[in-house]
């Protein structure tokens, strides 16, 4: 119940099978650590929720536990096996566990059939098809798609088809683990059924399976265990039927219901302020309906919601990276109809996303080239670019988002991850953007450098610009936001301002939009 | 405050001697495999004149220094492509055998006149190019392999196969300054300097260095991808174009016999030169010093008595090394 | 919910016609231009269908197919190899060569080896180092037409055999012959090998979904170096025995069989995306190629035309397959793209 503990009890129960135990799995990455001696133990017969924040270990356990990662230390048993830090790695070859992951791994170009059995182990060197078709259709009658055919390109099919069948696929494996990982964020309810009826059937049958889900309804629906982790250590476990979502949400949290946070939020909503953003009645189908929202001048507005919320995709269409298709959008008053980026970045809109490796940033470039790629112009004299002009624009920049300015010539890739994300939010902010979009500001940033960033945020706020962000770490978003939109299933669902921004009211705004039933 | 605004590394102070300096050591000192070819090629060249006999006589080095010029110009162009992330430009020797024949047949307009059109007929054989690359988006090699074969198939539909003979004097082009400085290599030196300097300098440059560096980053930038990557076409087929021009002056006519080798000369230089094929890194200086390397390698070998076939051999290991090196070097980076 | 798009159920079709359907929509398409092509031809030159010049068609069928099944082995893995052309001319010098000193069994056997041996050098530096197969086997055809041109000291290798000439080249059936029913007889294998055997799954999903593969375990690196083993080999078979067509190898043999083995391919369905295309396809392709070139040379056109005519029919496949505009799952798959773009991306080489 209180914080992190030497070793929770495991609680007993009828005697089942024990599939899988870890003792004292620590893995951590340059030098942080994601799991901290975890104790976890699997059972025959029984669905295990594993709960967590993001950061909390989840995906890295389940890295290691189906065979993509290797633990620096500590075992992991399976059956009777154990397999120790230098044998993990292969359980998914040895068809021990089966997972469904967050990410989709269908082939687009191979037909449904051929997705069901890629890779599995009972195809042998030549592939006998009948034999397969067989099987995969009844594997589609369990999962609902009874009348799917199995020669359909599986890249023509709607997303939710190919989720399911992506569990189809992990069923078939028949392998005694099976871990789905956020597995129905893209279904409707209906196909939600059929999950839980496919999920019951293994369970049935005797297999342990791994839920992981920031959906309590589901958990309270399908669960026997839950384990929560928090902060690279699992907290504690328990049957379902003794929680209640409350005690589910302190787990998650901890203990610390009200403490003491230093808020850079703005509390002084006295004033009327100009609206800079306003949004009525979005939707780009089919990530997100009907959202209406507003940011005022000076404002920071977080959006938060768990996968397939909608969240995200929103402030990607506000950038012009997906253009929506229904609604309007005013800025300053004036509509707003970004269809590429460079037209929202025409309108004074500017975005920094998620993945500074992949897009934010510019890696083997000088910092300095970096900071200024977005306002070429100013550093631009006579045709040329300047270099006095462009140190000394650097200079500001780097000043301005402490940024060290003795290393302006460096090539960005020799910075740390937070002086990275310092750089691409530099390089965006450039440009004294009127609205300035925010995808997980801080991911992989460390705490020093987040601080940095949030003062940065509130500071460029201040300035003039109306900053909308998106987050999937609670506890930042209550730091910094003056308000939040809350996402489910891809509608607003609640809004936030001031005290009320809490991490308990913004968990309970994702997770629990309606009242589970006792 | 103060410890933000002072540099321990040394600043140079203003001045337009330093300024020209501090534009070179730049290059110098962001690619190190830069110097490295630069220090080989002096070593080389000592090497030449002191060992193999032949080598360092003056018509040699004029031989040398002609030749040198053409892959120096075209990789000079070509360098653009490869800076941008576009791997390479296989339509290279096709675009400068047939300025030749162009070139051929325009002379009787003049010797200036000759020029532009050739180039321009280039600049727009760059553009088709440019267009179906950065505009379209397909595949940057294969669109230059079927391109090398409409500009070769056109350009001997043009010539009917024969050798065109050109109707004018170019020999303004083929002289030779104070009997040593060729005006082909002035040609190099103009076309190499102007080149380096835009893609040093200007905002055209830093954008297709920034595109090589991140495609994806450059179009969250708002970057304009798709026009500076076909300017960029533009322009390497430009420079082939006028290689083609001196290549056309030099042997007094027009004539398609040029053949894939100098495509493979002029990316061998491009990449040992230290151009990294990924895109982002190195300048055309380096392609250019890559060029003079290559040239003197093979010349040496041909007059040490070296087969041509070998000269070829050692092009093929050193694309191989060159790309390898590049690859293990972003692994270690954690680039993938 | 959110609204989906409707469910693709199909209660009036078995699943195996559905696929049926969908295939010979494709195939369908292609027979109607090579028989178009045919007919054009045939109207306007006597001489097209004779025995003779079908004769000739096939026989460079015999080429042109191996080359396509090459370079498409390497397309549906995601790759591409550019040095098949080089590697043509390596083999034939070499199987010259070195049937000239031994017996032609064993010259064959040796081209075979040099390719095999090159499409493992490729492979691995393709699956192990990451590069780009563009990059790498540009690499390798520089090196490969140095050798080439080392090994035949700059000049034409010739082989006064004629038997094995006549062997692989005697008209058999009036069209057909030794070589041209090897290249049948191996795309039939290729096509067995794709449809029924595991491993040509494997290449669907490492060309479909690169990233997806790694993430089942699927044998990626492996399956790369395959590819890239037999496409080297196809190209130094096809070399070896055009050498033996020809008694006469030179390092230029090779000349604009990359360029046309492209088109065939792409002509063929096989995207340059990865993880499309058929056996079948790339037969017809290749035999699509050959009879547009042989009707045009039987027209009178120019070499330097048929050039330009090929260049072009590259240029605009390739246009094509930019934008997965060349084939019907290109198009299904199109229709309905994936959401979250910015998540899961294919990784192979091409990319595009």
């Amino acid at each position: 119940m209180t914080g992190p503990a030497a070793s929770v009890p495991i609680p007993g129960h009828d005697p089942a099978t024990v599939l899988l135990r870890t003792d004292g799995v620590t893995k951590s990455f340059g030098g942080v650590h994601a799991l901290k001696g975890v104790d976890f133990e699997l059972r025959s017969g029984e669905v295990h929720a594993l709960l967590g924040e993001n950061g909390a270990g989840k995906s890295t356990f389940v890295k290691i536990i189906s065979g993509q990662m290797r633990a620096d230390e500590g075992s992991l048993r399976i059956g009777d096996r154990t397999m120790d830090a230098a044998h993990q790695g292969s359980t998914q070859a040895t068809n021990d566990v089966a997972v469904v992951h967050q990410e989709l791994s269908i082939v687009p170009t191979m037909t449904v059939l051929d997705n069901l059995f890629l890779g599995h182990p009972a195809v042998g060197f030549l592939y006998r098809r009948r034999e397969l078709r067989r099987r995969g259709r009844a594997a589609l009658d369990r999962i609902g798609l009874g009348s799917l055919n199995l020669d359909s390109l599986a890249g023509s099919l709607p997303l939710a088809e190919r989720q399911l069948i992506e569990i189809a696929r992990a069923v078939t494996r028949d392998a005694r683990i099976v871990i789905l990982d956020e597995p129905t964020a893209t279904l409707s309810d209906a196909e939600i059924e059929r999950v839980f009826g496919v999920v019951r059937e293994l369970r049935a049958r005797g297999h342990a399976v791994v839920y992981i889900s920031h959906r309590l309804k589901e958990i309270f629906a399908l669960a026997d265990r839950a384990t929560v982790f928090r902060d690279g250590r699992r907290i504690s476990t328990e049957p379902v039927a003794d929680l209640t979502p409350d005690l589910l949400v302190e787990r998650i949290i901890g203990r610390n219901l009200v403490k003491e946070r230093s808020r850079i939020a703005n509390e002084d909503h006295a004033q009327p302020r100009s609206i800079r953003l306003d949004v009525k009645n979005l939707t780009c189908q089919p990530t997100f309906r009907d959202v209406s929202l507003s940011v005022a001048v000076g404002e920071i507005v977080g959006v938060v919601g768990q996968i397939g919320s909608g969240a995200d995709d929103l402030i990607r269409s506000l950038a012009g990276a997906r253009p929506p298709q229904a609604g309007s959008m005013l800025l300053d008053g004036e509509q707003y109809t970004p269809n590429s980026i460079r037209q929202a970045l025409s309108r004074g809109v500017s975005f920094v996303s998620d993945d500074r490796a992949k897009n934010g940033v510019f890696l083997d470039v000088p910092i300095n080239h970096n900071l200024t790629s977005m306002v070429l112009s100013s550093v631009v004299r006579g045709g040329i670019v300047r270099s006095g002009d462009e140190r000394r624009v650097g200079k500001t920049l780097a000043k301005r988002f402490t940024i060290d300015a003795r290393r302006l010539r460096s090539a960005a890739n020799q910075l740390s991850g937070g002086n990275q994300q310092k750089v691409s939010l530099g390089k965006s902010a450039a440009m004294n953007p009127r609205l300035l979009l925010l995808n997980e500001p801080t991911r992989g940033v460390d705490v020093g450098a987040r601080s940095e960033i949030y003062r940065l945020l509130r500071q460029l706020a201040d300035e003039g610009a109306a900053v909308l962000l998106f987050s999937s770490d609670l506890a930042e978003v209550v730091e910094i936001c003056d308000r939040v939109v809350t996402f489910f299933h891809g509608r607003a669902v609640t809004e936030l301002k001031g005290a009320d921004i809490t991490e308990q009211s913004l968990l309970q705004g994702i997770l629990n939009p309606e009242e589970v039933p006792l | 405050m103060s410890a933000l605004t002072s540099t321990p590394t040394a600043e140079t102070p203003p001045g337009r001697l330093t300024a020209v300096r501090s534009f070179f050591t730049d290059s110098i000192r962001a690619n190190p495999q830069g110097t490295t070819v630069r220090a080989a090629a002096v070593v080389v060249l000592l090497l030449g004149i002191i060992a193999i006999p032949g080598f360092a006589t003056l018509n040699n080095f004029k031989g040398l220094l002609a030749s040198v010029s053409l892959i120096g110009i075209a990789a000079a162009g070509m360098a653009i492509i490869t800076i941008s992330g576009n791997f390479f430009m296989l339509s290279m020797g096709a675009t400068t055998a047939v300025s030749t024949i162009v070139f051929a047949t325009t002379l009787s307009l003049g010797l200036l006149p000759a020029i532009i059109i050739t180039v321009a007929v280039g600049t727009v054989v760059g553009l088709l190019q440019g267009l179906v690359i950065g505009g379209w988006g397909a595949n940057p090699i294969i669109v230059t392999i079927a391109a090398a074969s409409i500009i070769l198939g056109a350009g001997e539909l043009w010539s009917g196969g024969l050798t065109i003979f050109g109707d004018g004097d170019p020999s303004s082009l083929n002289a030779v300054l104070f009997d040593i400085l060729p005006v082909q290599v002035l040609v190099f030196f103009a076309v190499v300097i102007l080149i380096h300097f835009v893609i040093q300098k200007s905002p055209f440059g830093r954008q297709i260095r920034l595109i090589g560096s991140n495609r994806d980053t450059a179009e969250f930038a708002g970057l304009p991808v798709k026009r500076t990557v076909i300017i960029g076409y533009v322009i390497a087929a430009a420079c082939a174009a006028m290689a083609g021009v001196l290549l056309g002056a030099e042997a007094g006519q027009g004539n398609l016999g040029l053949g894939a080798e100098f495509d493979f000369d002029v990316i061998s230089a491009v990449l040992v030169g230290g151009v990294v094929v990924t895109g982002g890194k190195g300048t055309v200086l380096d392609a250019a010093v890559g060029a003079v390397f290559i040239g003197m390698v093979g010349n040496l070998l041909i007059v040490g008595g070296q087969s041509f076939a070998l000269q070829t051999v050692i092009k093929g290991v050193i694309v191989i090394v060159a790309v390898s090196a590049a690859a293990l070097l972003a692994r270690r980076k954690g680039k993938r | 919910m959110n609204p989906l798009v409707p469910v693709s159920t199909d209660p009036g079709r078995t699943s195996a016609s559905h696929r049926f359907q969908r295939l010979s929509v494709e195939t369908g398409i292609r027979l109607a231009l090579i028989l178009a092509i045919f007919v054009v031809f045939a109207a306007s030159a006597e001489d097209f269908l004779s025995p003779g010049n079908l004769y000739s068609i096939l026989s460079q069928f015999a080429l042109l197919g191996l080359i396509t099944a090459a370079l498409g082995v390497t397309m549906i893995a995601g790759e591409f190899d550019l040095s098949v052309g080089a590697m043509v001319s390596v083999s034939a010098v070499i199987t010259l060569k070195v049937s000239d000193a031994y017996s032609p069994i064993v010259g064959l056997l040796a081209g075979i080896a040099t390719g095999a041996l090159v499409g493992v050098f490729n492979g691995i530096l393709v699956a192990f180092l990451r590069l780009s197969s563009l990059v790498v086997t540009v690499g390798t055809l520089v090196l490969l037409t140095g050798i080439a041109y080392q090994i035949a000291n700059n000049s034409v290798v010739s082989y006064d055999n004629f038997d094995v000439s006549s062997a692989v080249d005697d008209p058999i059936a009036q069209i057909l012959s030794a070589r041209s029913l090897i290249t049948i007889g191996i795309l039939v294998l290729l096509g067995l090998m794709l449809r029924f055997l595991r491993g040509g799954r494997y290449l669907y999903a490492v060309g479909g979904n690169r990233a997806a593969a790694f993430a089942m375990g699927l044998p990626v690196d492996r399956t790369i170096v395959l590819s890239m083993t037999a496409s080297a080999t196809l190209a130094a078979l096809a070399g070896g025995l055009l050498a033996f067509s020809l008694l006469g190898a030179s390092p230029t043999t090779g000349g604009s069989l990359l360029l046309q083995g492209a088109s065939a391919a792409m002509l063929g369905g096989i995207a340059l995306s990865g993880g499309v295309g058929t056996a079948t396809g790339m037969a017809l392709g290749a035999l699509t190629l050959t009879a547009l070139n042989s009707g045009l040379s039987l027209q009178g056109v120019s070499s330097a035309l048929i050039a330009l005519i090929n260049g072009l029919v590259l240029l605009i496949v390739i246009v094509l397959n930019a934008r997965n505009l060349g084939t019907v799952n290109g198009l299904l798959v199109r229709m309905s793209r994936p959401l979250h773009s910015f998540r899961g991306r294919t990784e192979n080489s091409n990319g595009r």
